[in-house]
């Protein structure tokens, strides 16, 4: 069971949400780099990795494995695994991106929703190159100073035992005290299901603060909704 | 934006409280509900094996059965033409007589004893060679043999004009409808024998099912009083509906024809000895 459906399955959580939470109003964005394919899912996926890399390439960040990393793997992933982590490395000494790493990247993606998903194994190192395109145009759009860590950057985070409550949610960056999640969507809405996502991870946060007796950061989601409007819509 | 623009602080705790109850209830109803699913599957899956086994064992009794058709087809047919032969050389030859010259020709292949014969070519001997009458028997396809049968009836019993007074006319006319009514129920519960008797032994021979209908359904009219020109209307030209799809039933037609000529001549004349 994911955070998600959890959240898709229990009307009293997303009740809880609407009685207990106000939600923000965002003015609506345009779409600013039109998807080239139909792999909204895929895409998505692959541009969390390469924001990720382009995070850790411009800051001091702590990081868990990639999802896509973990458990255990045939040969081919394998491959795909170990030639995007020597393409990162190279990123992250010249932070020169090229479609290698944004195509390793979409091969992390199908690997990690395989992983998360069970399903589509037969997609595996399958690169359309028109995600190529479509990744490259967002990865442009990438405003790295809205990503600037004061004090501390975490990338994919999770909730230590709290996550294990949902089967291991893993959000996509917190910087300093913001929680953020990165949807890249092509509408122009801000979706009720991603505030009750956000609203889980942050109580997500809560309980593990609670569990680990330290203190529930006030200032968390602050900047969430702002990256999510302004950067990928 | 700060989480005060998002909620009330205060009631943090008691959210948090709620989010983690929801969660250990959703959690435990998941958990059930694949535990459900877990034990549906196996259910599926046992049964899956099941039929599996089933249908395994069906096709192993099919494959037997085919081959002891197989391996009977020619004693079979050897001792029908023994038959068919016996009756050309002697056409007032008796049921038994006919019976006996079949099971001694049967008996060239086969250790004579009754209960290992096979059990289609033993109801096929039951059928063609019948301690009733063979017209009795040769009837199949239910629904055909019953409209057959109240055609019959309706000739025989009330095509001629009535006479009498109006009244009579009409008591007349509502006793012939009852009894095609009685008729008709007759037909269907005897189909449903027939149906009941076809499940519970698949590997019945159609012929002997018809017999069984048959009888049925005679009974069924001698219970109602059925006027005796019908239960005995013995519609032979009904025999042309009784169609199998095998050589060897094909076959049991044509002798059965054969034996009912032979028989139908038989009854113009005297009785001789030997005749049951």
């Amino acid at each position: 069971m994911s955070l998600t459906s959890f959240i898709k399955g229990s009307k009293e959580y997303r009740d809880l949400v609407r009685e207990n939470f106000v939600k923000p109003k965002f003015n609506a964005g345009t779409l600013i780099a039109e998807p080239k394919t139909s792999n909204y899912g895929l895409v998505g996926t692959a541009f969390d990795y390469l924001l990720r890399f382009r995070i850790e390439q411009e800051n001091k960040c702590e990081s868990t494995p990639w999802i896509a990393s973990m458990l255990e793997h045939s040969p081919s992933e394998e491959k795909i695994i170990s030639e995007a982590r020597l393409l990162f490395d190279l990123y992250l000494k010249t932070g020169k991106m090229d479609n290698a790493l944004i195509e390793s990247a979409i091969k992390l993606a199908t690997i990690d929703n395989v992983i998360r998903s069970g399903q589509g194994s037969d997609q595996i190192g399958i690169v359309d190159p028109l995600d190529l395109v479509d990744l490259s145009n967002l990865y442009k759009l990438i405003d790295a100073d809205k990503f600037k860590p004061k004090q501390s950057c975490y990338l994919n985070p999770t909730f230590g035992m709290a996550s294990e409550l949902v089967n291991g949610a893993d959000a996509d960056v917190i910087i300093d005290d913001a929680l953020i999640d990165i949807k890249t969507t092509i509408k122009a809405n801000f979706e009720r299901s991603y505030f009750e996502q956000l609203i889980g991870y942050f109580l997500l946060h809560i309980i593990d603060c609670e569990h680990r007796n330290v203190d529930v950061p006030s200032e968390s989601l602050v900047s969430t909704f702002l990256v999510t409007a302004v950067c990928f819509l | 934006m700060n989480v005060d623009d998002l909620i009330d602080e205060s009631k943090l705790p008691s959210i948090v409280s709620a989010f983690r109850d929801l969660l250990l209830v959703y959690t435990t109803k998941k958990l059930t509900a694949d535990e459900e699913a877990k034990k549906k599957a196996i259910l599926k899956n046992k049964r899956k094996i099941q039929l599996k086994k089933e249908d395994e064992l069906n096709e192993i009794r099919v494959m037997e059965w085919k081959r002891s058709e197989l391996e009977w087809i020619v004693p079979w047919n050897t001792a029908k033409m023994a038959g068919i032969n016996a009756i050309r050389g002697n056409q007032s030859i008796s049921r038994v007589g006919l019976t006996k010259v079949i099971i001694k020709k049967i008996n060239e292949f086969y250790v004579p004893e009754r209960d290992s014969l096979p059990s289609w070519l033993y109801n096929e001997l039951l059928f063609t060679f019948p301690r009733k009458t063979p017209s009795e028997l040769l009837y199949k396809k239910s629904d055909r043999i019953a409209v057959t049968i109240l055609a019959q009836h309706k000739k025989n019993e009330f095509s001629t004009p009535e006479k009498g007074s109006s009244k009579e006319k009409r008591k007349q006319s509502l006793a012939r409808r009852k009894l095609s009514e009685q008729i008709t129920d007759c037909w269907q519960v005897a189909k449903m024998t027939g149906k009941h008797i076809k499940k519970t032994n698949p590997f019945l021979t159609e012929a002997v099912l018809a017999k069984f209908i048959f009888e049925d359904v005679k009974n069924l009219l001698v219970q109602i009083n059925c006027p005796q020109s019908v239960t005995e209307s013995t519609p032979i030209d009904v025999l042309g509906l009784w169609r199998s799809p095998s050589l060897l039933e094909a076959e049991s037609v044509r002798l059965s024809k054969l034996i009912i000529v032979a028989f139908n001549r038989r009854q113009t004349r005297k009785k001789l000895p030997g005749d049951s």
